[in-house]
């Protein structure tokens, strides 16, 4: 039911390939290695989640194929290329509200865009397509203040996405939302995703949502973390209301579950229980 | 990411690290101040308008020594108090009523904020008619100027409280005296305390102020002297009382700012 | 996907009708006082050397207003506040951006910045004098260090308030540090910074009118010194109006732009 670490390392050209990456942080008290050694591939058109106890260096590992953080060891690479810092190809989802609150929706969608040099009426054309694909037609001239959490992310979303860029890094995007509005932002998530199959590399501590999401999902072990295992997530797409019902998705659910738990009880010591 | 590594030693090392930093920001701050009397040093011999630091000091010990000054000193820090403590008197519970209630707050946060901006030296004309040249109109105008800043902040810090705690103290069916000692003033606390401090510094700058336009006794008219007879390293010497005077205030409300931070 | 517009609640409902009921309150305030001034005034149990009835204040302001010297010393005035406001807007910005990206010095000049907030700077007005001579000069540098402060603290603190996560965003869609500047750094804090440019502005008009009450050959606070002195209690309190006036109107404004300006802050 699932492949067992270590994995195949050698993908292709275009992949996004992790080789043997480690994170060491220096801090006032030594050093804390976060990230002991990661290898894996997120292949063309695949939706992969990373799922494991908190501190774990879920979030590192994002933070390095963004370029916002150098591995301390080993390499990145997208499309063949060595990251070295944030590139135009890879775009952002953060878990915190990161709209800017001073622009209008269209022109929070176009950010990415503005950056980037691109001339005024072609990001507009590109923000409101994407604007439309999220669902938020009409609400271009809205400020951020006027809108619900939810549709605060879908606005980061869609700016994410206005940028086309080949990896979707995505860093608990839905972790701030309530229950409600996070299952139904995720299935938005996966009909937007079906049409344009950027690769997503997604962060969750929901098992559910990453489930239900992806074609694969890597579990990190407790600090100093390497991927205990990759679960192959073999439901068919696209996967309607009700998939959460199959008795194949509760299978993997309850894989992960254990998998996940172990770990967890390792971090928050033993007899640590789960809520 | 570094944040979530606390182990007990790591927590001794930080406290010895912020014992490190807290030296050296005052070797730092002495060096501002070297710096600072050295420019004025400086300034001295090229402008015959600027008093040299040594005469300065020398012409204020001299005041000392006599004894001249004591009349004049007394005069200003007991205007600058009684009128803070007017203030203070007013500032905070008005302050209070105005944070705690929806409608009082809509009635006079204008009439506070206009209050606030008109400047209030304007109306010690009436205040020298209403007390006489002396420490009462001097303390009046202190408590004019200082009352609304501290009315402010105190508003200000009855809003910023965690809508929370007043909730809890009804489940915990405190009366409303413990409401406010025991919830109220120590949450707020923070806000009293730069309203306090802001407050002590216009009422010091507003003495002054007043002292230079008419008085019988203060600092400021004793600067406002030396400058007419061009005795300047006097009216530097003061200068320097000033700033003294304006330092240590500043510190000791500081600390006790500090020690209720520590506590909170 | 149809996303329903949240309706009003019910508090904002309510806050919504307090608003019109308290400034009928205030206003009523407003001219019971004067009402009183009035009658007590008018019935001699305020003596008139103390205080004019403001009807006659408002007589006299009627004939002064229209002469020349009037507008003079208002143009004198509002061009000194607006010289010094200028300035500390100028020095204050990037003096607390200075403080904020070096949190050290910030730390370091902390208590000099708190003395210097309590200093009397009226007490170099005398050197200035001697330095710039009997014109506005003097004024101006004074009013400015006053308004500078504020303005720089409060640029500092705002500056400390942005979300570090917009500087990830920045940094995510490789934005140069000129576009963060502009782009993010300041639209972000500019709703936090206004209350401090308000201050600083409201301390440049008490500064500029102060200075002049005390100091000035002209100008609208020199005037109500100056009518004290000469025992001229109508016009005294003619030229105090006018200042009063004067702060609250600059106080509106301020605060409407405030309101405009934190808008799209909610």
């Amino acid at each position: 039911m699932s492949q067992i670490f270590p994995i195949d390392t050698v993908g292709h050209d275009s992949d996004v390939v992790f080789d043997n990456i480690g994170m060491t942080f220096g801090t006032k008290t030594g050093v804390t290695q976060a990230v002991a050694n990661v290898s894996g591939v997120i292949p063309e058109g695949k939706f992969v989640s990373v799922i494991g106890p908190s501190g774990c260096g879920k979030s590192t590992l994002l933070d390095m194929v963004g370029g916002l953080l150098k591995p301390t060891k080993g390499t990145v690479s997208i499309n063949g290329e060595t990251v070295t810092g944030p590139r135009r190809d890879t775009a952002m989802v953060f878990q915190e509200d990161s709209t800017l609150h001073w622009r209008t929706v269209l022109d929070n969608v176009a950010f990415g865009l503005e950056v980037k040099g691109v001339p005024k009426a072609d990001r507009y054309e590109s923000a409101r397509r994407m604007i439309e694909l999220v669902g938020l037609s009409g609400f271009e001239d809205h400020r951020p203040g006027q809108l619900s959490g939810g549709m605060k992310q879908r606005v980061a979303i869609a700016r994410a996405l206005a940028m086309e860029p080949r990896v979707l890094l995505m860093d608990e995007p839905f972790g701030a939302l309530d229950q409600q509005t996070r299952q139904f932002i995720g299935r938005e998530l996966l009909r937007i995703w079906e049409k344009t199959r950027n690769r997503v590399l997604f962060i969750t501590h929901d098992i559910q949502e990453a489930v239900y999401l992806s074609d694969e999902v890597w579990v990190m072990s407790a600090r100093p973390s390497v991927v205990k295992e990759v679960v192959t997530i073999d439901l068919p797409r696209p996967r309607p209301e009700g998939t959460h019902t199959l008795p194949r998705f509760r299978e993997l659910e309850d894989h992960l579950w254990e998998l996940v738990k172990v770990e967890a009880e390792k971090t928050l010591g033993p007899g640590a229980r789960l809520a | 990411m570094s944040t979530d590594v606390t182990i007990p030693s790591g927590i001794i090392t930080q406290q010895s690290a912020d014992r490190a930093r807290v030296i050296r920001d005052n070797v730092w701050r002495a060096a501002v101040l070297v710096a600072l009397v050295l420019l004025w040093a400086l300034l001295s011999t090229m402008s015959d308008l600027v008093a040299s630091p040594a005469d300065s000091l020398n012409a204020l010990a001299e005041r000392f020594a006599d004894g001249s000054i004591y009349r004049h000193l007394n005069a200003t820090l007991q205007a600058v108090v009684i009128g803070f403590l007017i203030a203070a008197a007013v500032g905070f519970p008005l302050g209070y009523a105005i944070g705690r209630s929806k409608f009082l707050g809509a009635v006079f946060d204008p009439l506070v904020a206009g209050a606030f901006a008109i400047p209030r030296v304007i109306f010690f004309p009436i205040l020298l008619q209403i007390f006489g040249v002396g420490v009462g109109a001097q303390s009046a105008m202190a408590a004019l100027a200082a009352v609304f800043p501290i009315m402010v902040s105190t508003t200000a810090g009855v809003r910023a409280i965690n809508p929370l705690l007043p909730k809890l103290a009804r489940s915990l069916s405190l009366s409303p005296l413990q409401t406010v000692t025991k919830i109220y003033i120590p949450a707020m606390a923070p806000s009293l305390m730069v309203g306090i401090r802001i407050g002590f510094s216009i009422a010091f700058i507003n003495v002054i102020i007043a002292e230079f336009f008419a008085a019988r006794a203060g600092l400021g008219l004793l600067a406002l002297r030396a400058y007419g007879m061009l005795d300047l390293p006097t009216m530097y010497g003061i200068i320097v009382l000033l700033a003294a005077i304006a330092l240590a205030g500043n510190l000791v409300l500081w600390a006790i700012e500090r020690r209720l931070g520590n506590k909170l | 996907m149809k996303v329903i517009e949240k309706s009003p609640t019910v508090q904002e409902r309510r806050k919504a009708a307090l608003v019109p009921r308290a400034s009928l309150v205030r206003w009523a305030i407003i001219v019971a006082i004067v009402a009183v001034l009035e009658f007590t005034t008018r019935t001699g149990m305020v003596s008139q050397s103390l205080m004019v009835p403001p009807s006659e204040i408002l007589i006299r302001l009627a004939e002064i207003v229209p002469t020349d010297r009037f507008g003079q010393d208002v143009a004198r005035t509002l061009t000194t506040i607006l010289v010094s406001f200028t300035i500390g807007l100028v020095l204050g910005v990037p003096l607390g951006i200075f403080l904020w990206r070096v949190p050290a010095a910030g730390r370091i000049l902390e208590p000099f910045i708190v003395t210097g907030y309590a200093m009397p700077t009226l007490l170099f007005y005398p050197v200035l004098l001697a330095v710039m001579g009997l014109n506005a000069g003097p004024i101006i540098v004074i009013a400015a260090s006053m308004s500078l402060i504020p303005i720089a603290l409060t640029t500092m603190v705002a500056l400390n308030a942005i979300k570090p996560i917009l500087h990830k965003l920045a940094n995510s869609v490789s934005a140069s540090p000129r576009q963060y500047y502009l782009k993010v750094l300041f639209p972000a804090a500019t709703p936090l910074i206004f209350p401090g440019v308000k201050l600083g502005f409201i301390y440049a008009v008490i500064g500029t009118v102060a200075m002049e009450f005390i100091l000035a050959s002209q100008g609208v606070g020199f005037r109500a010194g100056f009518y004290y002195r000469e025992l001229n209690t109508a016009d005294m309190w003619a030229y105090i109006a006018v200042v009063i006036v004067l702060s609250v109107l600059v106080n509106g404004v301020l605060t409407w732009l405030e309101k405009r300006i934190r808008r799209d802050m909610l």
